[in-house]
């Protein structure tokens, strides 16, 4: 008995043993994703002298989706990922409205422990002149109780927060040791299909990268970059392929000074846009160059940095300049308003939680936008025709709970727009953060409050008599709170407003860019949205939470009315 | 520190080499959709009495105050003739406002006083001169007839016995060209042919007409006139080639090719040009097989006949005929 109980013991603890082992040790197996349950009850208003006996004032929606992804390693070098989508829209009962797709898939691995490879989709960034996803608009400006709402959208359209764009495709990393001039050298590889031949009319379209990022020591590095979007040809029978190559080369140096930090970055270079075999196509030419210093303390508690930026205005780089939002697109909710059915155009409410505005994939040519949400910046930091000063500061202070922030901006047109004058551009922007792990002396409540604001101005005299004068000024500001009222129950609470006045010409342009005509753009008038909502964090991953908000716009120019929609949200969103 | 320094230098030559753009821009001149137009330098026009047939032009200037749509329009005060020069340009001059002598709308000009006005799309205001032509513009190309000289000697004619018959030269105001043309009218209640003329090469000289082999560049002009309230004209004209060269046109054994024309659109007078490779076999209308070799040999072409037609239960027929003339390289420029 003795010896059979000492037989047990030895047995169990050995397999505790191995247990541990394999916890240690990485899984061959494992699944991961993401689900998500959301409601919209929203009710329409309108300020009309005659009711609006046509169009339903409330709508309701939402669904419930679950990604679930397999993760798995068949190797210590060689890893597998798919998800799958499964979503079903409130509604859809006995399999209607239920939606299965491939959400991910790729295979990864390391040749050799040298080379490192991905096949598949790959989310994929390179430099903000060459490949990168840019904010879309009202975005970074967004309480935490809209962002909720927005980061379903960004979730949903693979808008990562490290600017990346997924791709399908492949890509290769690789790197050097050297043992003198620099120290290391990694090589990177990268070229996916932007759009299927349709083997007729459209040709297979691809962007591809190569990039070399040396390091000459610990003060002093840099790259060289190639990006291209074009055509391949043989793969259709259309002879006229795109070809749109951008050469960068950047450098980048520190010096510290006692506290300080002084570093520089530098980034330079030059595009191509042209259509082989197409007689009637422009060939576009054009050139860039970036420059920023910045100062920091040791300590991190304050920076400023400054520069000067100059974009050619035939600078095209579809794989920097490709917007989000789909402006020409139409809103889902409420597309149509009063007893005339006119069309809704795009508004905050839309872009902050819908889906299908959203663009998933490189764009050649400028994509179209709307100069009331950024008029300076439409394209990114490698938006064209534009030259000037660039500064930030930031700063933080009481004991790192407040921090600071302000932007600006300075930049005029390199060629003029219909005139030999330049649009000047003007922009402010500041921001406020209060963070504090308990603002309760007994318990541990945190409280998170920002304070967010944006200033553009555009502005061009008329230089002849009877031309209007452009003149745009807009605002945003947004400002949030976040307190923990129970453990691990906030109330959250947010406003975003928005408004917009003058006059600007919009650009009328032909199939390859080239500006034919201008239409005038009057803007007079507002929207805001806001709201207050009960969250509940079960864990950093996973939290339910309800909020009401409501939107309002008045347009003072415009057929439609003012008009507005509260909304009433209901959100389950969990990560595994 | 020395690096930093490095990235300043290179920074300020890379800016250094950008450049802005001062007197170019991008898109239409804001100045033309907006500004004020103003004429800066009135409507003229060089020579007020133009011989064409001197090789001599007439160009027009004026200055605008901007870029505009504008259209300048010349009116024959006898013929009726009418040209018009339109362009989108501050200023008219040599390259965007000279006259040939063309004609825009039928008829030709003839030596004659001319008003000229120069009009906008955007802009309400209206510029008048006046020119005259001297000698109307000549037209170049292997004439057959312009019924200026009267009826051709060497020609043929049927004309059948119906009602109203009208196979005559006209000289009047009407003519589409100088002073004369050709009536051709008439109601036969029993056959399609009212009546016909065959031109053969004979009456020019030599048995075929005087022409290039090449098909492609050769073309068949004839300007026809439909009357008003009758919309029942048919003018077949058939191109006899002579293909195995023994002098004479063989029925049934060589290439006879058509060009059938319905006046049932527009009144008035029009051009109508047919490119010699085009023409084709036609058997009372529809396309057949060629008769000959089925090659488009505008040398071998030995007769050229001109049916006047029309259905016999449709009443009385007229169509108005002149300036028959093969051109090369083009259609011909009225």
């Amino acid at each position: 008995m003795h010896k059979q109980l000492t037989t047990g013991i030895f047995c169990t603890l050995l397999c505790l043993s191995t247990a541990v082992q394999a916890q240690q040790t990485t899984p061959k197996f494992t699944v991961n994703g993401a689900a998500r349950s959301i409601y919209f009850a929203d009710v329409l208003e309108q300020e009309l002298a005659e009711p609006d006996t046509v169009t339903p004032p409330r709508q309701n929606s939402g669904h419930a989706l679950a990604d679930i992804g397999v993760n798995i390693r068949p190797s210590e070098d060689l890893e597998i990922q798919g998800m799958v989508r499964i979503r079903n829209d409130f509604g859809g009962f006995w399999g209607a409205g239920v939606t299965f797709d491939i959400r991910q898939l790729y295979l990864k691995g390391v040749l050799n422990k040298v080379v490192r490879y991905q096949l598949g989709d790959i989310n994929y960034q390179l430099t903000k002149y060459t490949l990168y996803n840019n904010d879309q608009e009202l975005y970074d400006l967004s309480p935490v109780l809209l962002a909720h709402l927005s980061d379903q959208v960004m979730y949903d359209n693979f808008q990562n927060l490290d600017h990346s764009w997924r791709q399908q495709g492949a890509a290769v990393d690789f790197g050097f040791n050297f043992r003198s001039v620099i120290e290391s050298a990694d090589m990177h590889l990268f070229t996916s299909r932007v759009m299927p031949s349709n083997f007729a009319t459209v040709s297979d379209r691809l962007f591809s990268s190569a990039s070399i990022e040396w390091v000459q020591g610990a003060y002093l590095s840099g790259a060289f970059t190639y990006a291209s979007l074009y055509d391949l040809k043989g793969t259709s029978r259309n002879d006229i392929l795109l070809q749109n190559p951008v050469y960068t080369a950047s450098l980048s140096s520190e010096k510290s000074f006692g506290n300080w930090t002084l570093s520089g970055d530098l980034e330079a270079g030059m595009s191509q846009t042209r259509y082989l075999e197409d007689p009637l196509a422009p060939e576009r030419s054009d050139v860039f160059s970036d420059l920023m210093f910045q100062l920091q303390d040791a300590g991190g508690k304050l920076s400023i940095s400054a520069g000067y930026k100059w974009v050619g205005p035939d600078f095209r780089s579809p794989g920097a300049q490709t917007k989000r939002v789909l402006f020409d697109a139409y809103p889902a909710a409420f597309d149509r308003l009063t007893n005339n059915q006119l069309v809704r155009s795009l508004t905050m409410l839309d872009l902050i939680r819908e889906s299908s505005l959203y663009n998933l994939q490189l764009s050649e040519g400028l994509m179209v936008y709307d100069p009331r949400y950024d008029n300076i910046t439409p394209y990114g930091a490698a938006t064209p025709n534009r030259q000037g000063l660039q500064a930030n500061a930031t700063c933080k202070l009481l004991d790192d709970r407040l921090s600071a922030n302000l932007n600006g901006l300075m930049l005029t047109e390199v060629r003029g727009q219909g005139t030999t004058s330049y649009r000047q551009f003007n922009r402010l922007e500041a921001r406020l953060n209060w963070e504090q792990e308990s603002y309760s002396k007994n318990k541990t409540r945190a409280l998170k409050a920002s304070v967010s604001l944006r200033m553009d101005n555009t502005s061009r005299p008329a230089d002849q008599e009877g031309v209007p004068s452009v003149d745009l000024s807009t605002m945003i500001a947004g400002t949030g709170l976040e307190i923990e009222i129970l453990e691990k129950t906030d109330l959250v609470a947010g406003l975003l407003y928005h408004s917009y006045s003058g006059f600007e010409f919009m650009n009328q342009t032909d199939a390859y860019g080239d500006i034919v005509n201008f239409n005038e753009f009057n803007a007079d008038g507002s929207q805001w949205m806001g709201g207050a909502g009960i969250r509940y964090r079960f864990s950093d991953q996973v939290y339910v939470m309800g909020q009401y908000n409501n939107f309002g716009t008045s347009n003072v120019i415009g057929t439609l009315p003012a008009y507005g929609v509260s909304q009433l949200a209901l959100l389950f969103s969990m990560e595994f | 520190m020395k690096r930093i320094a490095l990235i300043t230098a290179i920074s300020t030559l890379l800016l250094a080499g950008c450049t802005r753009e001062t007197d170019l821009f991008d898109g239409p001149d804001l100045n033309d959709l907006y500004g004020e137009f103003n004429l800066l330098q009135a409507l003229a026009v060089n020579d007020s009495e133009i011989d064409f047939a001197a090789g001599e032009k007439a160009v027009f200037t004026a200055e605008f105050s901007k870029n505009i749509n504008w259209t300048l329009t010349i009116t024959g005060q006898e013929s009726g003739a009418v040209k018009t020069i339109t362009g989108f340009s501050r200023t008219l001059d040599a390259s965007n406002a000279t006259w040939d002598g063309t004609t825009t709308q039928l008829p030709m000009f003839r030596p004659e006083a001319c008003d000229v006005s120069l009009t906008f799309e955007t802009e309400e205001e209206v510029y008048e001169t006046s020119v005259s032509v001297e000698t109307a513009r000549p037209v170049e190309g292997l004439l057959l007839e312009d019924f200026e000289a009267g009826w051709n000697p060497g020609w043929g004619s049927f004309v059948q016995s119906g009602a109203d018959m009208s196979f005559v030269i006209r000289t009047d105001e009407n003519a589409a060209q100088g002073g004369s043309y050709y009536d051709m009218g008439g109601e036969v209640g029993w056959d399609w042919l009212i009546g016909l003329i065959d031109i053969p090469g004979s009456a020019y000289g030599a048995p075929t007409f005087d022409l290039a082999t090449n098909p492609d560049n050769i073309y068949f002009n004839v300007l026809l006139s439909k009357q008003p309230d009758l919309s029942n004209a048919l003018v077949l004209f058939q191109f006899r080639e002579d293909d195995n060269g023994d002098g004479v046109y063989t029925d049934g054994e060589e290439d006879m090719f058509s060009l059938e024309v319905a006046l049932n659109d527009q009144d008035g007078w029009q051009l109508i040009s047919a490119r010699y490779a085009d023409l084709v076999t036609l058997v009372n209308g529809a396309p057949a097989d060629p008769i000959g070799n089925g090659l488009n040999e505008p040398d071998k072409l030995i007769q050229v006949s001109i049916l006047m037609l029309a259905n016999p239960v449709s009443g009385y027929a007229q169509a108005l005929m002149d300036l028959i003339i093969f051109t090369e390289n083009g259609p011909l420029k009225p």
